[in-house]
């Protein structure tokens, strides 16, 4: 559905305010079907450059084409599915998996060759999405976890087996608290005797705990990372394309006006959103 | 927002590190707000990021 964001800046005494809303707009005309092989042909070549299909004469494809939106200004959407995602993402730690989801984003510009971008992702099977959940929500440390002075309990640490991924970090706490905890990666595993850390806090195991990683922060890491508590005893283990927050929106806190800094020497902001109309934001 | 998600707040300094994250109050009306005291940090030279997470 063809649509844009209408932004309203509202001053306020103490804050402002930034309103975004979505308007509908007429439905645009179909693309010509010439207009539409060449958007084909360009997310087939977008797709094979990303390894998300193989050309090989030994392999073939059944390709159901997929429909070819246009939303406003010749921008051309397609959403697109397939089966057998043989090396994903790629690269030395690549996986197969059973299917894949993706959205391709073209501008048809009148012109044969119509540029295009695409985002694949692979689908975890609902039988991993729940072991993952457990792990994470369900772990207790053992009744005979090791506790004692030289293995104090308020210690934990993030283990990453890849040197790269050493400015990865953490984010992990109780959900019903007002802020969480972010541990940066170390460089190490977690078996062998335990290692002193700087990172302390709460000891007790809290009754609701979260831990994910951030997107857009640090190094993305490509092996999971294992934070540890307890020397261990209480572990998590955080797969990255799993586990990844991507962020919904950034802003350099230099951009805020003065207003948001008070003479009590406190920053504040606040965040207005107002619910999206479109189906697909009910569904997603 | 989208049922069930609140938004929690990054801050990253100039050297590219996140510290902490802050989860934003609901105050009503779909409007999130975050008060946290300044002195002692240039703020100004960080970068704020903005994530939804399930509570």
């Amino acid at each position: 559905m063809p649509a844009r964001l209408e932004w309203r800046y509202a001053l306020g005494g103490e804050h402002d305010m930034l309103a975004g809303r979505w308007i509908a707009e007429a439905s645009s005309a179909p693309f010509a079907p010439g207009q539409i092989d060449s958007v084909h042909a360009a997310m087939l070549r977008r797709l094979s450059a990303m390894g998300v299909v193989h050309p090989t004469p030994q392999r073939s494809y059944c390709l159901l084409l997929p429909r070819v939106h246009h939303t406003e200004n010749g921008r051309a959407v397609l959403h697109i599915a397939g089966a057998q995602l043989p090396r994903w993402p790629t690269g030395f730690d690549a996986q197969a998996w059973p299917s894949w989801t993706g959205r391709c984003v073209g501008t048809v510009r009148g012109r044969e060759t119509v540029p295009i971008t695409c985002e694949v992702s692979q689908d975890v099977p609902r039988k991993e999405q729940s072991k993952w959940y457990d792990k994470l929500r369900q772990p207790r440390p053992p009744a005979r976890a090791a506790r004692s002075d030289r293995d104090p309990v308020n210690v934990w640490l993030v283990w990453s087996p890849q040197r790269r991924d050493s400015t990865a970090v953490v984010v992990h706490g109780d959900p019903s608290g007002s802020s969480l905890v972010i541990t940066p990666a170390q460089f190490g595993s977690d078996a062998g005797a335990p290692r002193p850390s700087p990172y302390t806090g709460r000891s007790d195991v809290p009754d609701r705990f979260v831990a994910f990683l951030l997107g857009g922060v640090g190094t993305r890491p490509r092996a999971p990372l294992t934070l540890c508590f307890h020397s261990c005893a209480r572990r998590y283990v955080l797969e990255p394309r799993i586990h990844t927050l991507e962020p919904h929106f950034r802003f350099g806190v230099a951009s805020l006006r003065d207003v948001s800094r008070t003479p009590r020497g406190r920053l504040q902001l606040r965040v207005l959103s107002t619910p999206c109309p479109m189906a697909w934001c009910r569904s997603s | 927002m989208p049922d069930g998600l609140v938004p929690i707040l990054v801050i990253v300094g100039p050297s590219g590190r996140a510290t902490t994250a802050w989860f934003l109050r609901d105050i009503g009306g779909g409007t999130w707000d975050w008060h946290v005291n300044y002195s002692g940090v240039d703020w100004m030279m960080q970068e704020a990021l903005v994530y939804l997470v399930r509570r």
